[in-house]
């Protein structure tokens, strides 16, 4: 690119972005920092018996991030205040959000209710009207600072002064209830832990994608979703493949990270991968995602390597129901419908979608002579992926702490990725089937599911001579969870929160690419301890223990943490953790010969542990991390959070160099393989590789809230690499992360309704040891280093919002200065992007 | 705020009618166009045999094997190609697939073979494709593996031996039934669009289809499986042993281990050895190989099992003839005279300098050393009567021509240097007349440009080839002489090895796959013949250039033509 043009983009880029932040001069800013500012607020103003400035607080709150609660401590303030109407209608529209406390507050209400009679009735009687109760009627209020502690464990708030004197008490009048005032809007993370928490008292480090980033990032593909988080590496590889890591070791197919679905696990343990364009919902019904930096196995098991990932979507009856639709660039469509619903104990929650990505660039075009393309694409090459999708969750109540929740999604998709070794784009069509039962109650919880995947797939495309590889993936997955958990103390002061749980996973795989059917019984039993050593000190000590059939062996996975919080928006975390990813399927039992580049009559066989002469042992890919954090979010201005880890990495996996067949060796009648009419001259497969990785690295990562209408965000990663390779190790040293990462952007709204957001990503070079299918003329495969130089992206999106916010336009930008880059030296050639987007909430 | 508003609402509807235009980008860079070869291979030749390999199942033995070759790296005797540029396999079972009510059912223990009587004919065909196949000129080459000895695994196993069934994508095949030697067809594979021979694959990538490859030739005897049995150093020791008639009174005799010669890259004579007067002395001062048929007596029943299977038979010795049946002659041939061109040919190939164990032959430039066919007898004498009719002989005799022939083998047009310390003999008579010998050469090598110039021989470890005209062709050092220790890659790389040779000294064991596999070395295809550093290395140096080829100093590198010279080599010579 030649510099006057960057420049120049550059500075039409950074024009935008001072367009924006001018704009929002006005703006409303962050609204979960914002909600919750007022809220703090409108609570203290209340305590204070400034009750009109305080339910307007409260009542804006509510407008920017509705919360039941809100709704409750806005009728708890006008009960307090004396204006029982209004009380009512709140505490009514408390009771429409179906909250678990529902017969409780229907009595207080019925009790107001009665009071607010009285007090007609007296004021009647005043009035010469029909005798009522004695006059004035009333109580000291609803509530006061004596009352009980409310179901949800809050205090009482202080001293509450009636507005109006209603009478002396009548013991049955006494309506106890307590203000809450836990702060709703306190960002919650459940996946470090299996438990609801701040991110402050996790024992990883934690980032959450909120619904506000969503929206406002107009991004509905999911991987990009994680670009702006802090040790989260995002590489593009195909317009339908785009791979997620944590803290290095990337992958072409990344395989060091536990995908959920509200604990749903998602990872495709075909292939050690997780197909994010192939999810039955999008992120139009999403609460938040939570990212769990560092090993998770002693919670989650197998393949938890490098973090965890947790999509927690928005709860049956809860958000609003609606619908969003963009189309852009080179066919790019996404279209979601959602609706959902609470009617008292049963809610709802359906949803469907499409949505269509196109590649970034085609290897081949249409009429190649050459060529032979998968079934049904040489009309859409240009197509990366496909989804049509729909997702059905229901929950009923069973009690006051007891959900049964039953859902299940389907999704019919078409996905190109980047395949390993000589494959390089692969294309996939199948149907993807799950089902989800959760039956949860305050000490024991069952989740079970079940995962069907069944496809065909093959190269993309190929030359004549060769072949595509056509095959039928199936795999059936059922997955059971118990869970027990209580929390106790012993002694005087040493709380304890225990979670115990045993989990079985079902493994079914059929694919022509493995030596035969398989079918893996799984078994784990975990077991975790959260003490509390008063109110700054925690100690989290879990660990877990998994059957593992590949290895016929019980995997251990330990972990501890130490949290150390000198005040309540802050701590210190010291955590050590060990975690494991054990081969794929496809690692284990591949069984597949593949042609000779060069030669059409010669094939490798790639062939695992299943092969009796290949001799291959697979072991797990083995990690222990030591990591070291501060976070702080004791300021309304600013919330930063630093982070340093050292993780020790041993055999990963990863595709050998080809070897040669040695005469003694060959298959078939002297080596000519009868089942495929081709020669056998040599093998390959996965192996463990014998160097040893030594990663260090950073994370600082800062949201500053400056004024309202403003949220900046920044981190910065470093990653360091060392590895160790023995005399005689065949290991290529690589870089395949890169050492320094960058993420910036700014996000506001405005009063007018026009909002959006501005990202600047930088990633520096990286060195990928990869194996491809060479040029020259030879079979021989093998790992071969590619330089990947660094880039930057600038991405963006701006929309308005009009209709009392129920409708919005939006434009998003994808690389808007049109920086062309790869993200992965085998990748496509990533260029800009444009979507609009129309949405409608009802 | 109502005009940005505005506009906002108009957005998605703008970038709908965007959307309808726009295409993604082709970028082809890790997919390249490329060609695609396909047609018919049509078998005409007795029933193949059927082998048991699992209690269940029994397969036909052998495979339709096609070989296509670049049209400039045809094998010998046309060239100097060693690999084929694409193999394409039609197995037994499949080309078969119609008769196999006909062909007999084996025992039921595992490898029992059973083979229908000789006389059985039959004719099948099956389609058969090919890719990817770069741009070019290529030619296809055939055969059936009958006793299904192939294998692309083993250079030993890659060409037809006896009892195959030969053929290819034939031109003439009306003159082959009536005896004329084969002419292959040749298939343009992309475009030459300035009709130089510079094939380009236009971006649509190519196909040529309806490709007929005919089978039909049987091949009566086997590959010139050989080792050198004695090594003959007559040459003289100094200018006063030589007498009028090119006797040599007093041999040096410095080359004696004919598992490893070594000759002196400025090696020159002292006589004008291609004067017809010394027809009776020349081959006294070429340094000559004795080769024999098959393997080293001890190593006879090795060689014969698995995995190597080879088979051993005596020598077929012809004169190579050109389409009309005439005796061609080797380039030196005196004037009025025609000195036999005798198959098998020998030919050394240089080879791969980049690992001292290798036994792949360098690739660019390819080096080559045309050794003499001196039959039985010995003498270039004997070969002025040479038969065009086949005769078995158990002896030959190879003299090792002092000349090195360098030639880039992807590109015809480019000059073709026949590399020679001098042109000139140390008596000073003429050695060798360029404008005599090019043409010759040229004509011999298929490539317009051939120049013959002044320079030392390109130093160096060369591999031992005797070619026969049906292609059937031996080389040493093989696979059979060595354990796969380690492999230069074809990007330049070494990868570790595979087999470790064994305490004995003669077993080559598995290194990976453990386990009983093991196979016995056979020292007698280890042998490479060696251009060593020049007796005189000032000799060397004080060439500086070939004004009759154009060349200067610059060109050359201790006397050798860098034309002559891979990068590692002239980095070893200490040049850039």
């Amino acid at each position: 690119m030649p510099k006057r043009k960057l420049h120049t983009r550059i500075l039409g880029g950074l024009s935008v972005a001072t367009a924006l932040v001018a704009i929002s001069s006005t703006a409303l800013g962050d609204d979960r920092t914002e909600a919750r500012k007022r809220f703090k607020n409108g609570m203290d103003l209340i305590s204070r018996g400034n009750y009109d400035r305080g339910i307007a607080e409260l009542k804006k709150a509510y407008e920017i991030k509705p919360h039941p609660n809100v709704l409750f401590n806005i009728g708890r303030a006008y009960a307090e205040s004396g204006d029982l109407e209004n009380a009512i209608l709140a505490y009514k529209e408390y009771l429409a959000s179906g909250p678990p406390d529902a017969d409780e507050v229907a009595k207080i209400v019925a009790q107001i209710q009665k009071r607010l009679d009285r007090q007609k009735a007296a004021l009647a009687a005043a009035q010469g009207g029909p005798t009522g109760p004695a006059s004035p009627a009333g109580a000291t209020g609803p509530a006061g600072p004596t009352g009980p502690t409310g179901p949800t464990g809050a205090g009482p708030t202080g001293p509450s002064t009636p507005r109006h004197e209603e009478g002396p008490d009548k013991s049955d009048d006494k309506v106890a209830i307590a203000a809450r005032t836990e702060d709703v809007f306190q960002e919650t993370v459940v996946t470090a832990s299996r438990a609801a928490q701040s991110p402050i008292d996790a024992p990883n480090s934690t980032s959450i994608i909120t619904e506000q980033d969503i929206r406002l990032s107009g991004i509905t593909k999911w991987q990009e979703l994680f670009r702006r988080l802090a040790g989260v590496e995002v590489n593009i590889m195909t317009g339908g493949d785009t791979e997620v890591s944590i803290r290095g070791f990337n992958s072409r197919l990344s395989n060091k990270m536990l995908v959920l679905i509200d604990y749903r696990s998602v990872y495709i343990d075909l292939l050690a991968s997780t197909f994010w364009e192939t999810f039955p919902v999008d992120v139009e019904q999403v609460e938040r995602i939570e990212v769990v930096r560092g090993p998770g196995s002693a919670l989650y098991g197998a393949n938890a390597f490098a973090g965890v990932i947790n999509i927690i979507t928005k709860k049956p009856g809860e958000g609003r129901s609606g619908f969003r639709t963009g189309i852009g660039t080179n066919g790019n469509f996404f279209g979601s419908v959602t609706t959902t619903k609470r009617d008292g104990e049963f809610a709802y929650r359906a949803s469907a979608g499409y949505t269509q990505e196109p590649k970034w660039t085609k290897e081949v075009g249409r009429g190649r002579n050459d060529v032979v393309y998968f079934p049904g694409t040489e009309k859409s090459l240009g197509l990366a992926s496909q989804n049509s999708r729909f997702d059905l969750q229901v929950t009923r109540r069973l009690g006051k702490e007891t959900e049964l929740a039953v859902g299940g999604g389907y999704a019919s998709v078409f996905r190109n990725l980047q395949g390993i070794g000589p494959f390089n784009e692969y294309a996939l069509r199948g149907n993807l089937l799950d089902a989800e039962m959760a039956l949860t109650s305050r000490h024991l919880s069952v989740r079970s599911f079940i995962n069907y995947f069944d496809a065909m797939a093959g190269k993309a495309h190929e030359n004549a001579g060769q072949g595509l590889y056509l095959s039928r993936p199936r795999t059936y997955v059922f997955d059971v969870f118990a869970e027990y958990t209580d929390q106790f103390k012993t002694g005087a002061s040493l709380g304890h929160d225990v979670h115990v749980g045993v989990n079985y996973r079902l493994k079914e795989v059929n694919w022509s690419y493995l030596d035969r059917e398989r079918k893996e019984n799984w078994i784990g039993a975990f077991l975790q301890d959260t003490m509390k050593f008063g109110k700054s000190v925690s100690l989290v000590l879990s660990g877990r223990a998994d059957y593992v059939p590949l290895l016929r062996k019980i995997v251990p996975s330990p972990r501890g943490a130490l949290i150390i919080k000198p005040t309540d928006q802050s701590a210190v975390r010291f955590s050590a953790s060990t975690a494991f990813r054990t081969p794929s399927f496809l690692e284990s039992y591949l069984d597949t010969p593949i042609i000779a580049p060069t030669s059409s009559g010669a094939q490798l066989n790639s062939r695992g542990k299943s092969s009796p002469d290949a001799q291959v042992d697979l072991r797990r890919e083995r990690v222990v991390s030591l990591d070291a954090g501060y976070v702080n979010q004791d300021s309304d201005l600013v919330n930063f959070e630093v982070t340093g880890y050292y993780l020790q990495v041993k055999d990963l996996v990863g595709l050998v160099d080809n070897r040669i067949v040695t005469p003694n060796s060959a298959y078939g009648i002297n080596g000519l393989d009868p089942e495929t009419g081709r020669y056998t001259v040599g093998w390959g497969g996965f192996g463990n590789q014998c160097a040893t990785y030594n990663a260090y690295g950073s994370e600082l990562s800062t949201r500053v809230f400056p004024t309202e209408g403003l949220d900046l965000f920044a981190n910065y990663t470093i990653n360091l690499q060392s590895v160790n390779i023995p005399a005689g190790c065949p290991v290529i040293k690589d870089q395949k992360t890169s050492k320094h990462k960058v993420n910036a952007g700014v996000q506001a709204r405005t009063k007018p309704g026009i909002g959006g957001e501005l990202t600047f990503h930088y990633a520096s070079e990286q060195l990928w040891a990869e194996q491809q299918v060479p040029t020259d003329g030879s079979i021989d495969i093998q790992n071969r280093l590619f330089a990947q130089p660094g880039y930057f992206l600038v991405n963006g999106r701006v929309g308005y919002r009009f209709d009392k916010d129920k409708a919005e336009v939006s434009v998003v930008g994808f690389n808007l200065l049109n920086n062309q880059h790869r993200q992965h030296p085998l990748g496509q050639k990533v260029g800009q992007r444009i979507m609009g987007f129309v949405s409608y909430k009802f | 705020m109502r005009a940005p508003a505005s506009i906002l609402r108009y957005a998605p509807a703008a970038l709908l009618a965007a959307s309808a235009c726009g295409d993604v980008k082709t970028d082809s860079t890790n997919f390249p166009a490329s060609g695609v070869m396909e047609g018919t291979v049509t078998y005409i030749g007795p029933l193949p045999c059927t082998v048991r390999n699992t209690p269940d199942s029994v397969h036909i033995v052998g495979a339709a094997v096609m070989l296509i070759f670049n049209e400039s790296l045809l094998p010998p005797p046309e060239g100097f190609g060693t690999t084929a540029g694409q193999v394409a396999v039609v197995s037994g079972d499949e080309l078969f697939r119609g008769v196999t009510a006909d062909l007999p059912v084996p025992g039921p223990e595992l490898g029992a073979i059973a083979c229908p009587p000789a006389n059985t004919r039959v004719t099948v065909s099956a389609p058969w494709k090919a890719g990817p196949v770069p741009a070019g000129r290529w030619q296809v080459r055939g055969f059936y593996d009958y006793d299904g000895d192939f294998s692309p695994l083993l250079k030993i196993h890659q060409l037809p031996t006896a009892g195959d069934i030969g053929g290819g994508a034939i031109a003439n095949p009306d003159e082959v039934l009536k005896g004329k030697q084969v002419v292959f067809q040749t298939f343009a594979m992309g475009v030459d669009p300035d009709g130089t021979g510079s094939y380009q694959m236009p971006a649509s990538g190519a196909r040529v289809s309806g490709i007929a490859v005919s089978l039909a030739q049987p091949l009566a005897y086997s590959r010139p499986v050989f080792h050198a049995s004695a090594v003959v150093d007559e040459r003289p020791g100094a200018p006063g042993d030589v007498t009028a008639t090119g006797d040599v009174t007093n041999p040096r005799g410095a080359v004696t281990d004919e598992q490893a010669v070594v000759l002196p890259s400025d090696e020159r004579f002292y006589i004008g050895v291609s004067d017809v007067k010394y027809a009776t002395t020349a081959h006294k001062h070429f340094v000559r190989y004795k080769v024999s048929p098959g393997v080293f007596d001890e190593e006879r029943a090795a060689a014969a099992a698995s995995p190597y299977f080879i088979q051993t038979g005596a020598f077929v010795q012809l004169a190579n003839t050109d389409r009309a049946g005439k005796v061609r002659g080797i380039p030196e041939s005196p004037a009025g005279l025609t000195v036999a061109d005798l198959f098998p040919q020998a030919i050394f190939a240089k080879l791969d300098p980049r690992l001292a164990t290798n036994q792949q032959a360098q690739a660019s430039p390819a080096v080559v050393i045309q050794g003499i066919n001196l039959g039985k007898k010995g003498e270039f004498s004997s070969l002025l009567s040479a038969s065009a009719k086949p005769t078995t002989v158990d002896e030959l005799t190879i003299a090792v021509r002092p000349t090195s022939i360098c030639l880039d083998p992807l590109d015809p047009q480019k000059v073709v240097y026949a590399v020679t310390p001098s042109l000139t003999a140390r008596n000073g008579e003429t050695l060798a007349k360029p404008e005599e010998i090019e043409p010759k050469l040229a004509a011999q090598l298929g490539r317009p440009n051939v120049k013959l110039v002044r320079g030392c021989l390109p130093r160096g470890r060369y591999q031992f080839n005797l070619v026969y005209g049906t292609g059937q062709a031996w080389t040493v050092p093989n696979e059979a002489g060595a354990c796969l220790t380690d492999v230069l890659t074809a990007s330049g790389t070494v990868r570790a090895g595979q087999e470790q040779l064994a305490g004995d000294g003669v077993t080559c064991r598995q290194i990976v796959e453990a386990g009983p596999l093991a196979r016995t070395v056979l020292k007698s295809q280890a042998m490479t013949l060696t251009i060593g550093p020049p007796d005189d290395a000032a000799f060397c140096d004080a060439i500086q250039g070939d004004d009759h080829a154009g060349l200067t100093a610059s060109d050359y590198c201790h006397g050798t033509p860098k034309a002559c010279l891979s990068a590692v080599d002239l980095a070893q010579l200490g040049c850039k």
